[in-house]
């Protein structure tokens, strides 16, 4: 099966149809919700209530993950059907249509963090002919920059097809100016490999590095009751976590637990919310994908 | 959309610089949808928000309740963070247009997502 981007532009790929995968696949949604919680994580924002931006938000999972944690979020997205899934699904986060290989327009210094969840290789594919994919990461990086609060935190979760793309993209950010390091997640699985450019806008000036780094090493399933240290960047905390432990001590996604903590959240924002019964959360029957 | 991100947001057409924010309002749809008053949230605004900015949009919108410059008093004011929190985080626009002050640009809001998309010509 050839990669989505290099099928056609992903304002064709992301329509109504690919959309809804996004709402009723389980196994996408959890996925996805996986890695925003990951790459929030790896964000290790330091304050409560911030503001950040959610780079190719589309229906609005990993948003929700940065509600959950307590932040404002801005999302911005390409395709207009996934974007209104987000609406449908009521999320809290503000949205907006941006090609982000344009470049995109907020002021000087409002974000505090951002992060971005299989969005960034979209643009190593010229969709059209117009396209210089090196021009476009540039536009892209350099958005974000001046966006970005000084010392504050870019995650970007993405799928480079080969090492030509991922020289590119980090190539792009460091002319970006920015500094920082790319986290490998279980490198030596081709099924669960995972990559996190995690970018820093610093102080310009200066010769920057992007030093690769192995992140976690083992599958969770493998470790059993091990602690399991999870990648460490230079000047942040360690986050030791325990397998088959929730995570930080929140119950797990879909759960009947978090459906109905969000039930709560919901109700105290004055939302109609369905009553909970025997059947909340319960295994739906059926094709299970 | 809310007037908090809008509060954020420039013109995204290339070399238009000055004078590109904020963008101008015509409201054709407009929504209260309830949240949760989150006072630490508001406080911490003050060095994001271009208040002079906000001000201009809010009356443009007929919220005349606000001082064209703040103290710091005010932050402290409930009712103050009360009236904030509904205008910047309780009001949406749903359907509209955002129209850049310096070069005219409009960009459409349909159902709440403003399209920012420039055309292959408005790029240099």
């Amino acid at each position: 099966m050839s990669r989505p981007e290099n099928q056609m532009p992903a304002e064709l790929f992301y329509n109504e149809d690919e959309a809804k995968k996004y709402t009723s696949c389980s196994r996408i949604i959890d996925i996805q919700s996986q890695m925003a919680e990951r790459a929030l994580e790896l964000l290790n924002l330091q304050e409560d209530n911030c503001i950040l931006l959610d780079i190719g938000c589309g229906s609005g999972l990993s948003g929700e993950m940065i509600s959950e944690e307590g932040h404002f979020w801005i999302g911005m997205d390409i395709s207009r059907p996934m974007l209104e899934v987000a609406v449908e699904r009521e999320v809290e986060g503000d949205l907006y249509e941006f090609d982000m290989g344009q470049g995109f327009s907020f002021r000087a210094g409002v974000f505090d963090g951002a992060i971005s969840i299989s969005a960034l290789q979209w643009l190593c594919v010229a969709a059209k002919k117009s396209h210089n994919p090196f021009k476009r990461l540039l536009a892209f990086f350099q958005s974000l920059y001046t966006s970005l609060r000084t010392g504050a935190r870019a995650v970007l979760q993405f799928y480079p097809e080969n090492k030509d793309q991922l020289e590119m993209i980090t190539n792009a950010a460091m002319k970006a100016s920015f500094a920082g390091s790319l986290i490998v997640d279980y490198p030596h699985s081709a099924k669960a490999k995972k990559m996190y450019l995690v970018l820093t806008a610093g102080d310009p000036g200066g010769s920057y590095n992007i030093v690769t780094t192995t992140g976690r090493e083992r599958e969770e399933e493998d470790v059993g009751n091990e602690e399991e240290k999870v990648a460490v960047l230079k000047s942040s905390s360690k986050n030791i976590r325990k397998i088959g432990y929730e995570r930080k001590g929140k119950p797990k996604v879909k759960s009947r637990e978090w459906i109905e903590k969000k039930k709560e959240r919901q109700k105290r924002q004055g939302k109609e919310v369905r009553p909970t019964s025997k059947y909340t959360g319960r295994t739906r029957s059926g094709p299970h994908f | 959309m809310r007037l908090l991100s809008h509060n954020l947001l420039m013109c995204n057409v290339k070399g238009c610089s000055e004078n590109n924010y904020p963008l101008r309002i015509l409201v054709q749809k407009s929504k209260i949808i309830e949240a949760e008053l989150n006072p630490d949230f508001l406080r911490k605004l003050v060095t994001k928000l271009d208040w002079k900015g906000l001000h201009t949009t809010l009356i443009s919108l007929d919220f005349h309740k606000f001082p064209e410059q703040l103290a710091e008093d005010d932050w402290k004011n409930e009712e103050f963070l009360k009236e904030l929190h509904n205008v910047l985080m309780q009001t949406h626009i749903i359907e509209g247009k955002l129209v850049c002050p310096n070069c005219q640009r409009e960009y459409p809001i349909v159902n709440g997502i403003p399209n920012m998309i420039l055309k292959d010509s408005e790029l240099k």
